[in-house]
């Protein structure tokens, strides 16, 4: 008894220190730390490319639905004393917006960037726009032909549809914003009634966009008819990627446009590695990189006309794009949020 | 004194939690957080009900495992353990697969049973309850089978001479109800608090509130105002295991009277059936569909490699905080098995009832906070999340090493007293190798707990040091079906395989848990 027990004591005080030893070391090469609001599957590969040919290791932290963007915005906010982050990868603007106005990010002007339209660069330097999404209403092919496709999102609100929408929770992510960015181009008086049409319209509420997505491509009519939703088009191309019975369009064409959402890229303010991160920015923002996630299954939508991109990619521009300014949208999205937050109980 | 001090590390984050002086936040007007009464009352019915039925469920299989002469006991119950052994998110998962929307069920037997349980559950709340009872039945077998284990104490042979069937049932029932009581607070604490089940069948409950007011309103202190509610339960349940677990111990020091097993007879196939069903219906089918939406070997060839380094990082964190949680657990369960008060009764078994969403929050504060030395060099590190699922885990073993040192006959201290032992002498020759075991057994479920967690890794891993679980999270809604269902049967497998070798080569989980 005596020799097992002191082997096993033995076993666990070696392994112990093992532990501690393995826990807190320390990578000893040239390092990195982005935080990435991008979807895992776009930006992974992208990543380890950049390891592959700078040699620098990236540490990278991905966001969730359940989290979202804003997951990884209050991290950001939680270290704003200590930052652990270098380098912030985000999927839309606002919450880059929010964090520039707390002064939280640094201000870099990427050589690689010199192309990039003006409207999708900070004047003040602080974020550098790149890789667009749009708004669009999602429908599935087998059970809604083109012709009856909802063309407006007022459309959504008619009682052909009723029972039969599906939405993200407008406080959070893109839905948030596009909320403020109604309620910034219709005003406040009509964006509020046609929330209020979609809630009496029996609107379905869900977690997140993939998730309207995903009720929609298995839409059922007995068990759930779930035919069409507000998403992103990264979600729709996916999932038609993956042989899922969607599509999209763009809605309101005719009037005031659809949403459309640069991803940004900035620097952190106080970055533990710098001179790495400005490294990842400048490969972030360059025509290579968003040339991949045009040709890739999400299909963003590159800021340079030039970029190659998929076929079922759309032009910024070929989709009428709603007018607006970082401005006018925060200065919207703390109403528009309070709204929401008051009518929509998911 | 090290363990005490690592006991002390672990608790500390907890105790500090709502002292003012946090990281700053990003508030904004009209974010006062409140509490969701509806929400908190559906999250409350849904684990009543789950622990109800865990404790049902986990009593009939006890008690087949433990008085019958059913063969192949030893194998069966080790499967019937696989629910509570794998992660809750690959389990609620597989559910998904299987009966849920285009999932397996609906593909053999058509969208019409699906319609009429959708009428009746658009909430999902059903679905949740259900799938909460499986993972906890498990842990209610477990218990309830400790307290039929001893029935021969109680008189087991003279209660099968001389009562009815129906009496000796209402006998058995009452013989129990200690552990059944203990099984049910414990079901009730952890289903209350469980975030990934609710979640993963996108149900409203509770724990969603608390953890979309941490991420997704951006205010972590708002998150631990709101969870106050839901702590207050799950204390209270851990109050009640330490009240009601006081009322009746046994040590081994009682010779255990030969007792023969009840015999099933005829009976034996229709158990055998009914065990199948449950087995089939509530692990092997969801299991199928899982392996089936994985695709092919290829694609999950694929996933492993492209998910190394996610596993090794798993495995050592599992393993750290199980090795940290052993060394704590154990110092305490021995503190607190020598001493009779309820109070430390109380705050020994407290931690196990906190919510994992307010542990991994406490822990982010508390590394967020303005230090007099920097912490920082903790960030890079899997320090931080290493401690914090130890300090989910230790309870779990201070609470089964205490068992078992209660187990321990006096007798025996009293004799190597008188022999001239000293204390570390006695812990050395006698306490030390009678606990080792249950020491291993806690530090295993420890383990099982460690790699399955979503809710403390998601906050705590440091930058590019995620876990597998943290990695299926992220791929739950984004990536293709095939990702996450082939993510999930890695997680599975590398929690299960070697849980399921200890506890087959072993033999002794009922005897020990």
């Amino acid at each position: 008894m005596k020799t097992g027990l002191d082997c096993r004591l033995g076993v666990l005080a070696l392994v112990l220190i093992s532990l501690g030893i393995l826990g807190c070391r320390q990578p000893t090469g040239p390092e990195g730390v982005v935080y990435v609001a991008v979807d895992r599957g776009q930006s992974e590969p992208i990543l380890k490319r950049f390891e592959l040919q700078t040699g620098i290791r990236v540490r990278p932290v991905y966001d969730a639905e359940a989290a979202k963007t804003t997951g990884l915005v209050t991290r950001l906010l939680a270290e704003s004393a200590r930052p652990r982050c270098d380098v912030f990868w985000n999927n839309e603007p606002v919450q880059t917006l929010l964090l520039a106005d707390r002064g939280l990010l640094d201000t870099y002007q990427p050589s690689a960037a010199a192309d990039i339209p003006p409207a999708y660069r900070d004047p003040a330097s602080r974020w550098t726009g790149i890789a667009t999404r749009a708004r669009v209403i999602v429908y599935n092919t087998k059970y809604v032909s083109p012709d009856e496709v909802p063309r407006s999102i007022f459309d959504l609100t008619s009682s052909k549809w009723q029972g039969k929408v599906a939405v993200a929770n407008p406080q959070f992510g893109t839905t948030r914003t596009h909320i403020a960015a109604l309620f910034a181009v219709l005003g406040q008086q009509q964006s509020q009634q046609w929330l209020r049409d979609l809630l009496a319209n029996r609107v379905r509420i869900v977690d997140g966009n993939a998730m309207v997505k995903n009720l929609v491509a298995r839409a059922n009519p007995e068990t759930s008819p779930i035919y069409v939703g507000l998403t992103d088009t990264d979600d729709v191309l996916s999932g038609r990627a993956d042989g899922e019975p969607v599509d999209m369009i763009y809605p309101d064409q005719d009037s005031f446009g659809t949403l459309v959402l640069p991803g940004t890229v900035c620097l952190v303010r106080g970055a533990p590695h710098p001179k790495h991160a400005r490294r990842l920015v400048e490969y972030l923002v360059a025509p290579e990189v968003e040339s991949q996630l045009a040709t890739g299954r999400a299909g963003f939508m590159p800021v340079r006309a030039d970029t190659p991109a998929g076929k079922a990619v759309a032009r910024l521009g070929t989709p009428r794009a709603m007018k607006l300014t970082c401005e006018l949208l925060l200065e919207q999205l703390e109403p528009s949020s309070r709204w929401t937050r008051e009518h929509f109980h998911p | 004194m090290p363990a005490i001090l690592v006991t002390v590390v672990l608790i500390l984050p907890l105790a500090l939690v709502w002292l003012p002086g946090g990281p700053p936040q990003l508030a904004t007007s009209g974010q006062v957080p409140r509490i969701d009464w509806n929400t908190l009352g559906a999250s409350l019915a849904v684990a009543v009900a789950a622990a109800t039925l865990a404790v049902m469920l986990g009593a009939a299989l006890a008690a087949v495992f433990v008085l019958t002469d059913f063969p192949g006991r030893g194998i069966w119950a080790t499967i019937a353990l696989v629910p509570f052994i794998c992660p809750p998110t690959v389990w609620a998962l597989g559910q998904v697969y299987c009966y849920g929307g285009g999932g397996l069920m609906e593909r053999w037997c058509g969208g019409a049973w699906r319609a009429a349980w959708m009428l009746s559950d658009g909430g999902h709340y059903t679905a949740t309850t259900l799938v909460l009872a499986q993972i906890h039945t498990p842990l209610a077998m477990l218990i309830v089978a400790r307290g039929l284990g001893r029935l021969h104490h109680a008189g087991l042979q003279s209660a099968r001479l001389f009562l009815t069937p129906l009496g000796m049932v209402r006998w058995t029932i009452g013989a129990v109800r200690q552990e059944a009581v203990t099984a049910f607070l414990l079901v009730l604490a952890l289903s209350l608090g469980n975030f990934a089940v609710p979640h993963v069948l996108q149900c409203r409950l509770y724990p969603i509130d608390i953890y979309a007011r941490a991420a997704n309103y951006l205010d972590q202190a708002g998150a631990l105002w709101i969870a106050l509610p839901l702590l207050a339960v799950t204390l209270f349940a851990a109050a009640g295991i330490a009240a009601v677990e006081r009322r009746g111990r046994y040590d081994s020091s009682a010779p255990s009277p030969p007792w023969t097993p009840i015999r099933l007879g005829r009976k034996r196939r229709a158990v055998a059936a009914l065990l199948v069903l449950y087995l089939a219906l509530s692990s092997l089918l969801p299991l199928a569909a899982m392996v089936y939406e994985c695709k092919s070997p290829g694609h999950f060839l694929e996933t492993v490699l492209a998910a190394a380094q996610e596993t090794e990082n798993t495995l050592r964190i599992a393993l750290g905080a199980s090795l940290v949680a052993c060394l704590a657990g154990v110092v305490v369960g021995i503190w607190v098995s020598t001493r009779g008060r309820l109070v430390i009764d109380i705050l020994a078994i407290a931690p196990l009832a906190v919510p994992t969403l307010v542990l991994g929050l406490a822990y982010l504060r508390f590394y967020n906070r303005s230090w007099p030395i920097d912490l920082s060099v903790l960030g890079n590190t899997s320090v931080l999340v290493t401690l914090a699922l130890a300090a989910r885990g230790w309870p779990f073993v201070s609470r089964i090493v205490a068992t078992g040192r209660r187990r321990i006959a006096p007798q025996w201290h009293e004799a190597a007293s008188l022999g001239g032992l000293r204390t570390l002498g006695r812990w050395r020759w006698i306490t030390g190798p009678l606990i080792v075991d249950h020491a291993a057994a806690g530090a295993l479920v420890v383990f099982i707990l460690a790699a399955g967690d979503v809710e403390i890794s998601q906050m705590l891993c440091a930058p590019g040091s995620g876990t597998l679980a943290v990695r299926l999270f992220t791929f739950l809604h984004f990536g293709p079906t095939y990702v996450a269902a082939n993510l999930a049967l890695l997680q599975l497998t590398i929690v299960v395989a070697p849980v399921l070798v200890y506890f087959l080569l072993a033999n002794r989980c009922l005897q020990i848990v």
